[in-house]
């Protein structure tokens, strides 16, 4: 399959809904009440719905006063139900979206061993309200363990994340790329170019408990200025020509003969003097290209990559194998070489 | 759907009934299930107020629950027992108008066909992929597979139309007894063999 270069964005909340499950029982209304008013009041907008333990009906909660003003109807509706759950994960589990699920019961609930080692069970937190009269919400918390962006054959090539406390760092390990997002923040948001072939890659957030999220990415119009082939200075171009033959140049600061390797005059000064530093520099038909801001750029038809610092991988055997560091002047694609400009 | 001399439907609960062609009814394949019958319990029900938590917890004690999924031994506790005719018709009303318990001889109808269907429905294993999800309840494939349907031979005793007489059947698990399961017995329901009576549904249709 031929790898194509697409550009992806993705907006992200990190937050969980809450879903709040209630034992329906006429006893112990007041103290549910008062706990779960406490709680819609402590996660503003989060709270999503509410069900009653023995009724699939869900009572939607648009902003906290709801429960206050609806749920002495509601609970008129569900008063002394069996106190039976299985219909109630069975519908939260239909769309796959991750929630918090929060059950403030005094009781045993019948079924809820129907559930035991399912995906959905380990997102349920249990209040017994005979045991604890409010909620902790550090209980309630679920934290994220790790956010990634991968699949089998993903290259970031450049990539933007928000917000700015966030700290992207690329990992390569056993033929594969891994972006992993490290911060702490409740939206994530980001623009990515990538390599790939069919199969896009995936925002994957993995918290404490429970499987992890995938989340997939819209495809934009490019959001990343293509990088440039500019004309090489005047000046420069005798002293690229012999770095690509491999051959002795004359320095323009010290007029002496340097060895095609040199990149500082030893009399001082950069020799490359127009080339941005700490990149690794392009050249081709006497132009040149610096990678600046992006991770990587494609070669030999995305099957091949540079990466900012300098080392080649090539897509071999359904991986990227990482070749080696580039030395000064190295053919990477056809008619094109490349340098690490670093002093 | 048509399975070989059978045809084969799901109730609203995801249980499937089935009837051969010269049958003029469905009979379901499992007796009434806990599972199966919680999902009604689940609904708004006119007479919600009689199927209370309390209600529902005494009902257990009289034949344990266990997970749906659990059905290594004692699979008899998955099924239903111990309600009343007036417990079951606001269940069977919810089913559907032509909904209600068998009598004898469609039971036995059921019972002497057994072997035949647990071999239909092994068929209906196979082809299990083509149904809808939300159409069919979670344990009905696994008990398929795993139980020895249609249970007529060894499960719990089930409540026949009339609300008078029982089909007896060996069953060692619940109530200790020697019956075979032609034949009607005639249960004082003062006794505790209430524990051990379940009820399996039909549907009439009307030609």
């Amino acid at each position: 399959m031929q790898k194509r270069i697409l550009d992806f964005n993705f907006n992200v909340n990190l937050s969980l809904p809450v879903i709040i499950i209630l034992e329906p029982s006429e006893e112990n209304w007041n103290k549910i009440f008062n706990i779960t008013l406490e709680l819609t009041k402590s996660l503003p907008g989060r709270v999503e719905k509410i069900y009653f333990l023995g009724n699939k009906k869900e009572y939607k909660v648009f902003i906290p006063q709801d429960f206050e003003i609806y749920s002495a109807e509601w609970i008129r509706e569900n008063l002394n139900r069996p106190l039976l759950i299985g219909k109630i994960l069975e519908n939260l589990s239909t769309d796959n979206k991750k929630r918090i699920i929060i059950v403030i019961t005094s009781k045993e609930i019948i079924d809820l061993r129907d559930w035991e080692n399912s995906e959905i069970s380990k997102w349920i937190v249990f209040f017994n309200i005979g045991e604890e009269s409010f909620i902790d919400l550090k209980r309630i918390e679920n934290p994220i363990a790790s956010v990634y962006i991968k699949n089998s054959d993903f290259v970031p090539l450049a990539f933007e994340i928000k917000p700015e406390n966030i700290k992207s760092i690329i990992d390569y390990n056993d033929g594969k790329f891994i972006l992993k997002i490290n911060g702490d923040s409740e939206q994530l948001e980001g623009h990515l170019k990538t390599i790939c072939s069919d199969e896009l890659p995936k925002l994957i957030i993995q918290r404490t408990k429970g499987d992890p999220e995938e989340f997939l990415f819209q495809i934009e119009s490019t959001w990343f200025s293509e990088l440039q082939w500019k004309n090489i200075p005047d000046n420069l171009l005798t002293i690229i020509n012999s770095g690509i033959d491999k051959k002795d140049f004359k320095c323009p600061n010290c007029n002496k003969i340097h060895n095609y390797k040199t990149l500082i005059c030893p009399e001082g000064g950069t020799i490359l003097t127009d080339f941005p530093l700490n990149t690794v520099i392009l050249i081709k038909n006497n132009k040149y290209l610096s990678l600046s801001d992006w991770f990587a750029y494609p070669l030999k038809n995305n099957e091949r990559i540079i990466t900012i610092d300098g080392t080649l991988y090539d897509w071999t055997k359904g991986k990227w194998e990482k070749v080696k560091v580039i030395d000064l002047y190295e053919e990477v694609d056809n008619e094109t070489w490349g340098l690490l400009h670093r002093i | 759907m048509k399975l070989g001399a059978y045809f084969i439907e799901f109730d609203r609960t995801g249980f499937p009934l089935i009837r051969k062609n010269d049958w003029d009814f469905f009979i379901s394949i499992f007796p009434v299930s806990k599972y199966q019958f919680e999902s009604f319990l689940f609904e708004n029900s006119p007479h919600r107020n009689m199927y209370t938590d309390e209600w529902y917890r005494e009902k257990l004690k009289l034949n344990p629950r266990k997970e749906w999924w659990n059905i290594d031994e004692k699979y008899y506790e998955l099924f239903l027992t111990g309600l009343t005719l007036r417990e079951i018709e606001p269940f069977l009303r919810y089913l559907g108008d032509n909904f209600r318990l068998p009598i004898r001889d469609e039971w036995i109808k059921l019972y002497k066909n057994s072997r035949d269907i647990r071999e239909t429905l092994n068929d209906l294993n196979k082809i299990k992929s083509l149904l809808k999800h939300e159409d069919v309840a979670s344990p009905v494939f696994l008990w398929i597979e795993k139980l020895p349907i249609p249970l007529t031979n060894e499960c719990v005793l089930e409540m026949l139309y009339d609300g008078e007489y029982f089909i007896g059947k060996p069953n060692y698990g619940l109530l200790p007894n020697l019956w075979i399961p032609e034949e009607i017995r005639s249960i004082n329901w003062d006794t505790d063999v209430r524990k051990s009576v379940g009820f399996r549904i039909l549907k009439e249709i009307k030609r």
